[in-house]
C-alpha cells in the first residue's frame, strides 16, 4: 500500500470584480428571455425567431434616432411584422402584427410598471467580499417630442449591445473604426469599408444619444450630474474628437472621389458610391453633433440658473394609489366629491370659458333644439341597393331591342314599327323589351351621356316629324330614328 | 407701443399658448421662442407669472413640450367636474363623483407608485382595465372596513360603494354602444383626458379602447402633489366630517 499524493492545492487566483462585464452581459437577458417563453403565448408562434425581431426592432429604432428625433411606434411596427412575415409566410398578418406588438412591449418593459428589467447577480464588492448587486436594464424607451408625438428611443446600453463592441470608450473606439476605414479604403477593400463606415455611423448616434442623455437630465434635473467633473471633462473631449473626425472624413471623402475615377467594374463603383454616401451622412452627423455640444454648455448654464431660481421641489411626491384613489374611495360621498373635484380641477387643467357674440347668440337662439346624448349615436349606413345585384332588364330583353334597333343603320325607321317588330320577336318579354325601344328611342333624341352605348348603334339619332304615335302602350310623337347621315338627306 | 407694453402682450400671448393644450412648441415657433424666453428671462418669467395670476391661472411649469397652467379656486378658467358633466346635460351628484373617482383611477392606474410619478413613461391601458383596476381597489377598501348597517345607503358610507352599486355594462335593447354602466365613464373620462391633452388614443383591442398617458399627465400629477391635494385632503380630514376614515391609511 502507498499513501495518495496530498491533493493540489488549486492555484489561487486574484479575481477581479465582474462588474460591466456581468452587467453587459445582463443586457441580453431581456431578449433570451422572451425567445425561450414564446410558446406561452400559443402554438403558433414556434416559428417566429423573437430574438432575431427583437434585434430588428432595436436596429429600426437606432436607425432612426438621430440627435433629436426617434422612431414612432407604429413604423417600427410594420417593419418588425414585415419581417416575421418573412419567418412564417403561411400565417395571418393579424398574427406577424401580435408578434410585433408583443415584441414592442416586451422591449419597453410595458408588463412591468418598472422601466427597466430588474436583474440581481453576485459579485465581489472593493474588499473582495461577495456581495449580491441589483441592475436595471433598460432597452427601449418612450419619449414625447415636443412636437406632441410620441416616439421610440435606444438606450445608450442598447445602442453598444447592438454595436457589439461593449464596455469601450466611446471615442477611441470611433477613431479606431474610422482608422480602419481608411486602411479598407487604401486597400481597396469596399464591401468591408462599406461596413466600417456603417459601424461609424453607428457611433455617431451612440455619441449623439449620451449627450441627448444628459441633456435631458439637465433639464429635469441639473444636480443629478456631475457637471463640472465628468460632463465637462467628456464634452471637451468629443468637442475636439468631432473636429478632428469632420477633418479625418473630409480626407476619406476627397480620396473615395480620386478612386472612383478609375474604377470600371460596376459592382465596384456601386459599392463606392454607397460608401460615399454614408461618409456624407457621418459628415453631416458630426456636424450636428458638433453644434449641439458648442450650444450645450451654453444649456446646462442656462439650466443652472434657472434650476437655482426655482421654488424648490416638494419634498414628498404623491403616491397615486395611496394619496390619491385610496382616500376618494374611503371618503363618505360628499367629502370624496369635494376631494375628487380638486384632484379634477388641478389635473385636467383651465379650460377657457366659451364666450358667444351676439351675432352667433342669434343663430343659437333660432336654432331648432337639440337633444344632448353622452354618446356618439350612430347613424345607420342606407344600404343603396347595387345596381349590377338586380339588372332591370333580362340580358335577352336587351339583346333583341339591340337587335331590332340596329336596322336603323340601313335605313331609317319610326318608333311605333320597333316597337311592333320587338314585340313580336319577344312574345314572353314584350314589356321589358318594349321599355327599351322607347328608352333607346329617347336616347337618340336627347343623348344622355354613355348611356346610349349599350342599346343604340353608333351616331344613331331620333327626329320629331310631327306624327304621332299610335300604340296600346306609349303615347306621344313617333320619333323616326335613323343614322344623322340618311336623316339630315330626308 | 412701449418696450413695457410690448412685453406684456408677449406674456399674455405665452399664457394664451399654455390655454391651448393640444398646441405643441415643437410645431409652433413663437410658442417655442416665448418659452424659451420665459426659461431664461426672469423679467419675463415675473411679467408672465403676474399675467397668469390676474386671470386666476398658476404657472405650474414651463418644460420644452409647453406651459402647463392649473386653475386658482374661483378662476373664471376652471374646468371642474360640475362645469364638464354640465356640458352633457347631466348634473347628478351620483353622476359627477362617478367620473371623478374615475379620473382618479386613471391617475392611479398609470401611476401607481411616487417613483412612477418621476420617470417619463408612457404605458398603455385599455378601458377595461382601469375598470376592473377600480372596481377591486374599491372592493379592497370596502372590505376592510364593514359598514354597520346604518351607514349603508347613508351619507356616512364610503365613495367606493357608490362604485361598487354600479354594473360595468348596461347594454342597451339594440346592441349599440352601452351609456350606462361604469366602462363607460372610463371611457368618457379617457375622452375627456384625451381632450385636455393629458392622455392620447393609441389604438383598440378589439372595441376596447387603449390610452397612452402623455408628459402633461405625469408632470401635472406631480405638481398636484405638493399642493392641491394634500391641501384638500388636509382640510377634509382636519374638519373631519367623516367618522370611517381609518386614521393610519394600511396598505392597499
Amino acid at each position: 500500500m502507498f499513501e495518495l499524493p496530498p491533493p493540489a492545492e488549486p492555484r489561487s487566483i486574484a479575481f477581479q470584480p465582474l462588474g460591466r462585464r456581468i452587467q453587459t452581459l445582463l443586457y441580453t437577458a431581456p431578449i433570451h428571455e422572451l425567445e425561450s417563453n414564446k410558446l406561452r403565448h400559443a402554438e403558433w408562434w414556434e416559428p417566429y425567431d423573437l430574438r432575431s425581431l427583437q434585434l430588428d426592432a432595436l436596429w429600426v429604432v437606432i436607425e432612426r434616432q438621430g440627435l433629436d428625433s426617434g422612431a414612432p411606434r407604429t413604423v417600427v411596427r410594420t417593419l418588425v411584422a414585415q419581417r416575421a412575415a418573412e419567418m412564417a409566410p403561411e400565417q395571418q398578418r393579424e398574427q406577424h402584427i401580435e408578434v410585433a406588438d408583443c415584441v414592442i412591449g416586451w422591449l419597453l418593459n410595458e408588463q412591468s410598471s418598472e422601466a427597466g428589467f430588474h436583474y440581481e447577480y453576485l459579485d465581489r464588492d472593493a474588499e473582495g467580499l461577495v456581495r449580491r448587486f441589483g441592475h436595471d436594464v433598460v432597452l427601449l424607451h418612450e419619449r414625447q417630442h415636443p412636437d406632441g408625438s410620441l416616439v421610440l428611443l435606444a438606450s445608450a446600453g442598447a445602442i453598444n449591445l447592438f454595436i457589439g463592441s461593449l464596455d469601450v470608450d466611446v471615442a477611441d473606439a470611433h477613431r479606431a473604426d474610422e482608422r480602419l476605414l481608411e486602411d479598407y479604403i487604401a486597400a481597396g477593400r469596399f464591401d468591408a469599408a462599406q461596413q466600417q463606415a456603417q459601424r461609424a455611423d453607428l457611433r455617431s448616434k451612440q455619441y449623439a444619444e449620451t449627450v441627448r442623455q444628459w441633456l435631458y437630465v439637465a433639464r429635469q434635473d441639473i444636480r443629478m450630474l456631475d457637471w463640472s467633473g465628468e460632463v465637462l471633462t467628456a464634452m471637451e473631449q468629443a468637442r475636439d474628437h468631432i473636429a478632428e473626425r469632420l477633418r479625418d472624413e473630409a480626407q476619406m471623402r476627397f480620396r473615395i472621389d480620386e478612386y472612383r475615377a478609375d474604377i470600371e467594374d460596376p459592382v465596384k463603383l456601386s459599392s463606392v458610391v454607397r460608401l460615399a454616401d454614408m461618409i456624407d451622412d457621418c459628415q453631416r452627423r458630426h456636424t450636428e453633433l458638433h453644434s449641439l455640444l458648442m450650444s450645450a454648455a451654453e444649456v446646462f448654464l442656462a439650466e443652472q440658473q434657472r434650476q437655482r431660481l426655482a421654488p424648490s421641489p416638494a419634498l414628498t411626491v404623491l403616491a397615486p394609489i395611496r394619496e390619491l384613489l385610496r382616500p376618494a374611495l374611503e371618503l363618505a360621498p360628499p367629502d370624496s366629491m369635494a376631494f375628487v373635484d380638486t384632484v379634477f380641477v388641478a389635473l385636467a387643467g383651465p379650460r377657457p370659458p366659451e364666450l358667444m357674440d351676439l351675432f352667433h347668440l342669434l343663430d343659437d337662439l333660432l336654432a331648432p333644439r337639440r337633444e344632448e346624448a353622452d354618446d356618439d349615436l350612430y347613424i345607420e349606413d342606407l344600404a343603396f341597393d347595387d345596381a349590377d345585384e338586380a339588372p332591370r332588364f333580362q340580358p335577352e330583353a336587351v339583346d333583341i331591342a339591340q337587335e331590332v334597333l340596329r336596322c336603323v343603320q340601313d335605313r331609317p325607321a319610326r318608333m311605333g314599327v320597333l316597337l311592333a317588330d320587338a314585340r313580336r320577336r319577344a312574345s314572353n318579354l314584350a314589356a321589358e323589351t318594349g321599355e327599351l325601344i322607347r328608352l333607346g328611342a329617347l336616347w337618340a333624341f336627347a343623348p344622355d351621356g354613355d348611356a346610349t352605348d349599350a342599346l343604340l348603334p353608333d351616331g344613331t339619332v331620333a327626329v320629331d316629324d310631327g306624327m304621332s304615335l299610335d300604340d296600346p302602350e306609349f303615347a306621344g310623337a313617333d320619333l323616326l330614328l335613323g343614322t344623322s347621315e340618311a336623316l339630315d338627306g330626308d | 407701443m412701449g418696450t413695457e407694453t410690448e412685453a406684456v402682450a408677449l406674456a399674455a400671448e405665452l399664457v394664451g399658448y399654455g390655454l391651448q393644450p393640444k398646441l405643441f412648441p415643437g410645431r409652433h415657433q413663437q410658442y417655442r421662442e416665448l418659452l424659451e424666453r420665459y426659461r431664461r428671462d426672469l423679467d419675463f418669467r415675473y411679467l408672465a407669472d403676474g399675467v397668469a395670476r390676474g386671470l386666476g391661472l398658476r404657472i405650474a411649469s414651463a418644460t420644452e413640450l409647453g406651459l402647463y397652467l392649473a386653475a386658482l379656486p374661483g378662476s373664471p378658467f376652471a374646468f371642474t367636474l360640475a362645469s364638464w358633466r354640465r356640458e352633457r346635460g347631466v348634473a347628478s351628484f351620483e353622476d359627477r363623483l362617478l367620473h371623478g373617482l374615475a379620473v382618479v383611477a386613471i391617475v392611479a392606474y398609470f401611476y401607481p407608485q411616487a417613483v412612477d410619478v418621476e420617470v417619463e413613461r408612457h404605458r398603455r391601458a385599455t378601458v377595461t382595465q382601469v375598470e376592473g383596476f377600480l372596481r377591486s381597489a374599491a372592493a379592497e377598501v370596502a372590505k376592510r372596513s364593514p359598514d354597520s348597517a346604518e351607514a349603508v345607503l347613508s351619507e356616512h358610507e364610503q365613495a367606493c360603494r357608490i362604485y361598487l352599486r354600479q354594473k360595468e355594462v348596461v347594454g342597451t335593447a339594440d346592441g349599440r354602444r352601452p351609456q350606462r354602466g361604469t366602462t363607460s365613464v372610463i371611457a368618457r373620462a379617457f375622452e375627456l383626458l384625451a381632450d385636455q391633452g393629458l392622455v392620447r388614443r393609441a389604438g383598440e383591442e378589439g372595441s376596447d379602447p387603449v390610452y397612452q398617458p402623455l408628459e402633461r399627465m405625469r408632470l401635472q400629477v406631480a405638481d398636484i402633489a405638493s399642493n392641491e391635494a394634500y391641501d384638500a385632503l388636509a382640510r377634509i380630514r382636519r374638519e373631519g366630517s367623516t367618522p370611517n376614515v381609518p386614521a393610519k391609511p394600511g396598505p392597499l
